[in-house]
C-alpha cells in the first residue's frame, strides 16, 4: 500500500464518518500536539481480518473523554449534560470505530473483500506512545479536542 | 395507515439514533420497537404486529443473519420485510444478503431519506 494514500484515506473516512455518524465536524491537527506521555486519552481498538486470512490488523482510536459525551449527545439529539449522554458515550465511540473501520477497510481493499471485525475493546495507555510513533497515525482535531486514529496493517500475501 | 417498525442493533446509541432518524423522515410511524439481539426480536414478533425490520448483522445470542433465516423458517414470520443496516461493505455480504432476500441494505452511517426509501420501497405510500 502507498503509505500516502492510506494515510489520506485514514483522514478522509474517519472526517467523513465522524461527521456523518455523530456531527463532529474535524479537521487536521496542525499545532497544539498532545504530549502522549502525559495526554488523558481513552484507547478503543477493533482487530480485523480477512476471509481468506491474506490481511489482518487493528486499528486504534484515542480521544479525551469529553468527546465521547460529545458524541453520545448528538447521535441521540440530546443535551452533553443529559445524563445519558454520560452514561452512553463509550458505545458512541465503540459504534464510530466499528462504522470507521468497515468503511475504512472497504476503501483500502475494496469491495470484493469480505473482513471479519471483532467488537472494539478498550486498549491500555502504555500503547498510545508507540501507536504515536506508527506510519499510520493520523491526528484529526474535533471539537477543539485532538483525536487519534492509528491504523496497523499486516499482509500475508 | 402507520407503519410498525422493529430496530435490532445491539448498540443503545445506534438504536436511539436510528429511532431518531426515522423521526426525521416524517413517515407516518405507530409505533418503534427496540430490542439488542435476534432472540429478543422474534420474542416481539411473535407477540407484536410489525410492518417491517432493521437490523444489525453482527449482535450477540443471534445475529442478523441467524434472525433472518430463523424467520423464513417460520410461517408466521416469513413474509415480514427485513432491511440490514450494517457497517460492512462488501459485494459477498451484499449478495449474500440478497439471497436472503433482505428488502434492502443500507451502509452506516444511516441518513433519513435510506430509511425512508426502503420504507416506501417496500411497503408503498400511505393516505394523507
Amino acid at each position: 500500500m502507498n503509505k500516502d494514500a492510506v494515510f489520506e484515506s485514514i483522514k478522509n473516512t474517519a472526517g467523513t464518518i465522524l461527521e456523518d455518524s455523530a456531527y463532529l465536524f474535524t479537521a487536521s491537527l496542525e499545532d497544539g500536539f498532545p504530549d502522549v506521555a502525559t495526554w488523558q486519552a481513552q484507547g478503543i481498538a477493533l482487530s480485523y481480518t480477512d476471509e481468506d486470512r491474506h490481511i489482518s490488523g487493528e486499528i486504534h482510536m484515542w480521544y479525551p473523554p469529553e468527546i465521547s459525551t460529545i458524541a453520545a449527545a448528538n447521535m441521540l439529539g440530546i443535551d452533553e449534560a443529559d445524563e445519558k449522554a454520560l452514561s452512553k458515550g463509550d458505545d458512541a465511540l465503540r459504534e464510530i470505530l466499528n462504522i470507521l473501520a468497515g468503511n475504512l477497510l472497504t476503501e483500502l481493499y475494496g469491495e470484493d473483500v469480505l473482513f471479519n471485525l471483532t467488537v472494539p475493546y478498550e486498549i491500555d495507555q502504555s500503547q498510545l506512545v508507540d501507536d504515536e510513533a506508527s506510519d499510520y497515525a493520523v491526528w484529526l482535531e474535533t471539537e477543539d479536542y485532538p483525536v487519534l486514529i492509528v491504523l496497523h496493517a499486516v499482509e500475508n500475501r | 395507515m402507520a407503519y410498525t417498525i422493529l430496530i435490532v442493533d445491539d448498540s443503545d446509541v445506534i438504536r436511539g439514533s436510528l429511532q431518531r432518524t426515522i423521526d426525521m423522515t416524517k413517515l407516518p410511524v405507530n409505533h418503534i420497537f427496540s430490542e439488542n439481539n435476534g432472540k429478543k426480536a422474534l420474542e416481539v414478533l411473535r407477540n407484536e404486529w410489525v410492518d417491517i425490520i432493521f437490523t444489525d448483522i453482527h449482535m450477540p445470542k443471534m445475529n442478523g443473519i441467524e434472525l433472518i433465516t430463523t424467520m423464513q423458517k417460520d410461517v408466521e414470520l416469513s413474509d415480514i420485510p427485513v432491511a440490514v443496516i450494517s457497517s460492512e461493505g462488501s459485494k459477498k455480504r451484499m449478495d449474500q444478503l440478497q439471497k436472503l432476500g433482505v428488502c434492502g441494505y443500507i451502509k452506516k452511517p444511516f441518513t433519513p431519506e435510506q430509511i425512508r426509501e426502503v420504507v416506501l420501497d417496500t411497503l408503498g405510500g400511505w393516505d394523507e
